[in-house]
Formats: structure tokens, C-alpha cells, sequence
């Protein structure tokens, strides 16, 4: 068979760039495309480590988390808060829009008089016992079998208890469904071997998630070999989101 | 919904149980508490409110019927409401709730059957036309009011009297617990609340059939039973000073327990509603009634005086009751879980829970309660009702 240059050149512009596609795939995997392998609810033991001197309060995990997860206006599934510690032990707290824009320089203290300041992310703390869980009147908050706190939307019908059980003030009843909404650690994304979306868009590592059943995780050698703390321990909630260089002035 | 007030809130933290849960219990109270009225004279035999106590039984069922409606307007699904009795979390205090104010408007609505079948009977047979029929399906067929039957309706109704005294205390007591229970906010978070509930029930049953046979008595040109108002006056003294006295330990319990987070809280109410807590829950709800009732007790005075005076206290107790409702519940979502700042409340007036809807649900029982008037009469003649 006699092939013209102008042929061969024909099926190399089709091939090459065919081929092309189909090797990054294999090299780089499918992108942000599930895995195959099915996911088992049981086994695991997630786990959110904050650590708050990484933190440089830009908003990106905001911002990722309300693209992500279609968190209505003025509500927020993750937010950041600033503390400002002035030189004469005056604590000022503050987190504008939570932090969805970042901040800008803290005018009612000037810089002279700061002591210490710091960024805390915050998030549902998926508490191993949750209080938020046994009080809703139909099931609809739940934990499910790998240590997630999560509500049925479908089921859920509104009436805003466990709104107020959460001590941590993570859960608000969004406008738009009606019903009960909070931070599901991106459920969607981690039971496909996916990040959650803040930790993601962190571009300082402040926020890690990972599985710590398995020990050799790095989110387990970050667990077991830097001192960690968690939110209002004495509520005996057992929080899974735990925080590194956490501050006694932080609620 | 509010916004900041001051301080530090969470963002997500804002009032999300409004006026109409402030009404809610009311209901539960105004039920309660009535039916408390009706058993003192079925259970307990006091003849002195044998005037009061079909109305009272009325009343009981006429805010029984409504006390659920609160809650509906609150819920973001109220289609789903049904799902709290039919696919219960059984850990769930609210979802319990709902078996037990089920069973108690159960029964509430078939001690109002027994209390007036005679009364159904005697109608459906005088009456004709329509009339006659709708009495001969109220009377469901049983037409039988021989001395025979009327003793075992006497007995059972007695026995429903005595299964409603535990059933309308925990109802009105869990309504407490529902509150109580939640940990997370230190207004409500205490052992006593249901405990408070109870009793303020009582306080807002008593004062409402009080002001209630005030207005039906002048609506039909009678004169009040003497012996009657003074009874019931004696109730509302004795159950506002136990109320009260509860109500004062558990500021003390609290202030003394030096809990952070309640100080806050408190503090945060009392700066927001100081004439909420001060003006009309403690002074004009509580100490004024308290000083009235003392009086009409000790003193002498004309018929006509006394009661006026048991009626204005009776109007000033059931304001108590809802300031005390309104203070803990909305009083009690102001302060923030960072204990730094406080939510603001402006209540609306055209919203789903606002002004204007919870009036109207508020003054649905007491069109069913007029309606329920007219067909079942509290008062036979002229001479019962005046005793």
C-alpha cells in the first residue's frame, strides 16, 4: 500500500494528539475523576488537623468551600477567624464575611500595640459524639458509619434543633432548602479518595485531612507527633478536627 | 433572623426560634393549665369551681387543638411534620413530644365527649332538621343518659381526670425538657426548667379561665361566682409564689453556679430586654399580681373590687408568663457561643413567624373556643352559671 507524505501527515496530526491524551491519562491518572475502587463505609477514622500557625487568613478555603458546596449568601459551611491580642491583654476577634475576601489591616488596634495575632479556621468538628445527632426529631442528622456528621436534606424538615445543640455554632438552616446545612468535610469528594475542597485550596497546608486508620498516613504522623488540641474539650464531644498551636482565648 | 448586636458572633449564629416557638408553649400552658381548672373540680371534688369547670375543660381542648399549629409555622418543611410521629428518632425529645401531646388531646377531647353527652343527647333529641343531625353524629349513636349509663360516663370521666393530671404535667414539664436538655445554651440548660414549666402552666391555666369566665360572664350580663373567683384567686396566688419562688432559685442557682457563659447570657438579656425581664416578667407579672392576690386574700372588700382585682392580676399573670417565655427563649439565643457579642432580634411583622402570624395563632383557640361554646354551652341555665 502506498502511502502519500500528505496522508501520512494526515493521520499523525490524529494520532499523535490521540495518543497523547490517552498516555497522560494513564500517567497522570483521570484528574478529579473517582477512583474505580468502591468505597467501604467502614475502616476508617478521618481525621482534620488545623494548624493555625500556618494559617495566613487569605480566605481561599472559604471561598473553595462556598464554590464547592453552594453555600448560600451570608451563611458559611467554614470560616476564619482573626484574634488580635493587644499589648494590654485585650483580646479583638474578628471575621469579616468569614473571611470569604481575606482581611484587611485591623484599624481599631494599631500595630504597635499588637501583643500576638493569629488566624483559627473553623469548621464542623464532626464530634464523635455529637449533640447535634440525638436531637433530631426525625433522623435526619446522622453519623454515618465512617465517623461523618451529616444531614438528609430530603428528610430533614427544618425546625432547627440541632441548630441550637451544636455548642460550636457550625450549623445554620439554609434559605435556600430549608432545611439544616453545615460542613460535610466535602462527603462527596473524600468517599472518592478526593481532599476535602478547603484543604484542596489551602496554599499553606494549614488545613490537612486524612484517614488515620492508616498509620502510615501523613495526617497520622502529623497526629501522633505534634501536639494537638480541640475546641471546648470539656463538652465531652470528642472532636475530630483537631488544632495545632491552638490558643486558650479561642472558643 | 437578626444580625450582630455586638461583639463577636459566629456568622452563622442568629434568633432561629422566634416569636411563634415563644407562643408554642404558651399553648402547651394555656392547655395544661386549664385542664388543671377542669380537675380540681372532677378529680379533686373543689365545688367552689364547679362554675369554671366545663368552660375550662373547653378551653383545654380548644388550645390543645392549636398548640401544634406554632410549631408548623416554624418549620422549614411542614410537610414533613408528620415524619416526627411516623419515622421517629427515638433519642429525640421533640420527636417524643409528639406521642405524648397526641395522647393527651386524645383524651382531652374524650373527657369533653363524656363531660357533655348529656348535653349532645338532650340536644339531638329536642332539635330538628340539621341541628338534630349533627348533635346525633356528635352523639355517635349512643343515645343512652339513663342514671345507669350516666354513672359509669361519671366514672370514666373521673378516671380520664385522673389519667390527665400526670399526662398534662409531663406534657407542659417536657415542653421544659425539650429547652433544658440543650447544653449548649446556658439560659436554657438546667434541671429546673421543666420543673418552671409545670408550674407556670398551672399559673397561666388558672389566670386565663379566670380572665375567660370575666369575659363570658360580662358578654352574657351575669354576675361572677363570689365564691368561685375568690377560689380560684387563692390558686392563682399559692401557684404564682411557688412559681415564682422557682423561677427566683434558679436565677440564684445559676448566678451562684458561676457558669461564664451564663453570666454572659444573662447579662446579655438584661441589658436587651430590661423591660422584658425587669418591667413585666418581675414587676408587673410577678410582684404586682403577687401584691393584689395578698390583698384580696387579707383583706375585706366588695364582691364587685375583688373581682376586678383578681381579673387585672389574672391579665398581669398570663403577661408574666408570656415575658417569661419570651425572655428565655428569645432572651436565651441572643449571647453568642463565643461569649464575646450578642445577635440582634427585630421581630417582623409580616413574616411566617412574626407579629401578625403569631396573633392569628394565637387567637384561633379562642374562636374555637367560642364556636365550642355554642355548641356545647359551659353553662346550662342562669343559676348554675352563677353558681
Amino acid at each position: 500500500m502506498k502511502v502519500s507524505r500528505r496522508d501520512l501527515l494526515k493521520r499523525a496530526c490524529l494520532l499523535v494528539p490521540a495518543g497523547a491524551v490517552v498516555l497522560s491519562r494513564r500517567l497522570l491518572g483521570a484528574g478529579d475523576k473517582a477512583p474505580k475502587k468502591k468505597y467501604s463505609l467502614k475502616g476508617h477514622k478521618y481525621t482534620f488537623i488545623v494548624d493555625t500557625r500556618k494559617c495566613i487568613g487569605c480566605g481561599a478555603c472559604v471561598r473553595a468551600c462556598k464554590l464547592e458546596n453552594e453555600v448560600p449568601k451570608g451563611f458559611f459551611r467554614t470560616w476564619v477567624e482573626r484574634y488580635t491580642i493587644g499589648k494590654d491583654s485585650k483580646v479583638t476577634v474578628d471575621s469579616p464575611d468569614g473571611a470569604l475576601h481575606g482581611f484587611q489591616e485591623l484599624e481599631s488596634v494599631p500595630l504597635t500595640e499588637v501583643a500576638k495575632a493569629f488566624f483559627v479556621p473553623k469548621l464542623c468538628n464532626h464530634c464523635s459524639d455529637p449533640p447535634c445527632v440525638p436531637v433530631c426529631p426525625v433522623g435526619a442528622t446522622y453519623q454515618s458509619p465512617d465517623g461523618v456528621v451529616l444531614t438528609d436534606p430530603n428528610y430533614c424538615i427544618g425546625c432547627a434543633y440541632c441548630i441550637q445543640a451544636c455548642p460550636y455554632g457550625v450549623r445554620f438552616k439554609n434559605p435556600d432548602t430549608r432545611t439544616a446545612d453545615k460542613c460535610t468535610w466535602c462527603y462527596h469528594r473524600i468517599t472518592r479518595g478526593l481532599l476535602p475542597a478547603c484543604v484542596e485550596a489551602c496554599p499553606t497546608g494549614a488545613r490537612q485531612f486524612g484517614d488515620v486508620a492508616d498509620p502510615d498516613s501523613p495526617t497520622a504522623k502529623v497526629l501522633h507527633s505534634e501536639r494537638v488540641d480541640v475546641l471546648r474539650k470539656e463538652l465531652g464531644t470528642d472532636p475530630k478536627v483537631c488544632y495545632i498551636g491552638l490558643d486558650t482565648e479561642v472558643r | 433572623m437578626g444580625e450582630m448586636l455586638f461583639g463577636f458572633v459566629f456568622p452563622n449564629e442568629r434568633v432561629y426560634w422566634e416569636i411563634v416557638i415563644v407562643i408554642y408553649p404558651f399553648m402547651v400552658f394555656a392547655t395544661t393549665g386549664s385542664f388543671f381548672v377542669s380537675t380540681l373540680y372532677r378529680l379533686f371534688g373543689k365545688e367552689s369551681l364547679k362554675p369554671v369547670a366545663n368552660l375550662a375543660l373547653l378551653a383545654s381542648l380548644a388550645f390543645a387543638a392549636f398548640a401544634g399549629l406554632p410549631h408548623l409555622f416554624h418549620l422549614g418543611h411542614p410537610e414533613g411534620a408528620f415524619r416526627i410521629m411516623f419515622t421517629p428518632s427515638t433519642t429525640s425529645a421533640m420527636s417524643t413530644f409528639g406521642y405524648i401531646y397526641g395522647f393527651y388531646l386524645g383524651l382531652v377531647l374524650l373527657e369533653v365527649w363524656f363531660v357533655f353527652r348529656p348535653q349532645i343527647v338532650e340536644f339531638a333529641k329536642a332539635a330538628a332538621g340539621a341541628k338534630r343531625t349533627f348533635y346525633s353524629i356528635l352523639a355517635l349513636g349512643v343515645k343512652d343518659i339513663t342514671e345507669a349509663s350516666s354513672l359509669i360516663d361519671r366514672r370514666i370521666i373521673k378516671f380520664l381526670a385522673f389519667l390527665g393530671v400526670p399526662t398534662a404535667c409531663i406534657l407542659s414539664g417536657y415542653v421544659g425538657f425539650l429547652f433544658g436538655s440543650l447544653e449548649a445554651m446556658p439560659l436554657w440548660s438546667s434541671p429546673l426548667i421543666p420543673v418552671t414549666f409545670l408550674l407556670s402552666a398551672v399559673v397561666c391555666g388558672v389566670g386565663l379561665i379566670e380572665v375567660l369566665y370575666f369575659v363570658v360572664m360580662k358578654a352574657k350580663g351575669r354576675r361572677m361566682d363570689a365564691r368561685c373567683v375568690r377560689s380560684m384567686s387563692v390558686y392563682l396566688w399559692s401557684f404564682l409564689v411557688l412559681s415564682g419562688v422557682l423561677q427566683l432559685l434558679n436565677l440564684l442557682h445559676s448566678t451562684y453556679g458561676s457558669r461564664p457563659d451564663w453570666r454572659f447570657a444573662f447579662q446579655t438579656l438584661n441589658n436587651e430586654f430590661p423591660f422584658m425581664l425587669t418591667g413585666l416578667q418581675l414587676i408587673a407579672g410577678l410582684v404586682v399580681p403577687f401584691v393584689l392576690l395578698s390583698a384580696l386574700l387579707l383583706l375585706r372588700m366588695k364582691d364587685g373590687l375583688r373581682h376586678a382585682l383578681t381579673v387585672i392580676s389574672s391579665v398581669l399573670v398570663l403577661a408574666h408568663v408570656f415575658a417569661f417565655l419570651w425572655n428565655l427563649i428569645i432572651g436565651g439565643q441572643l449571647a453568642s457561643r463565643t461569649l464575646r457579642g450578642a445577635v440582634n432580634f427585630h421581630p417582623e411583622f409580616f413574616g411566617k413567624e412574626g407579629i401578625l402570624i403569631s396573633a392569628i395563632i394565637l387567637l384561633c383557640p379562642l374562636i374555637f373556643l367560642f364556636v365550642l361554646t355554642k355548641i356545647l354551652p359551659p353553662f346550662k341555665d342562669k343559676a348554675e352559671a352563677a353558681g
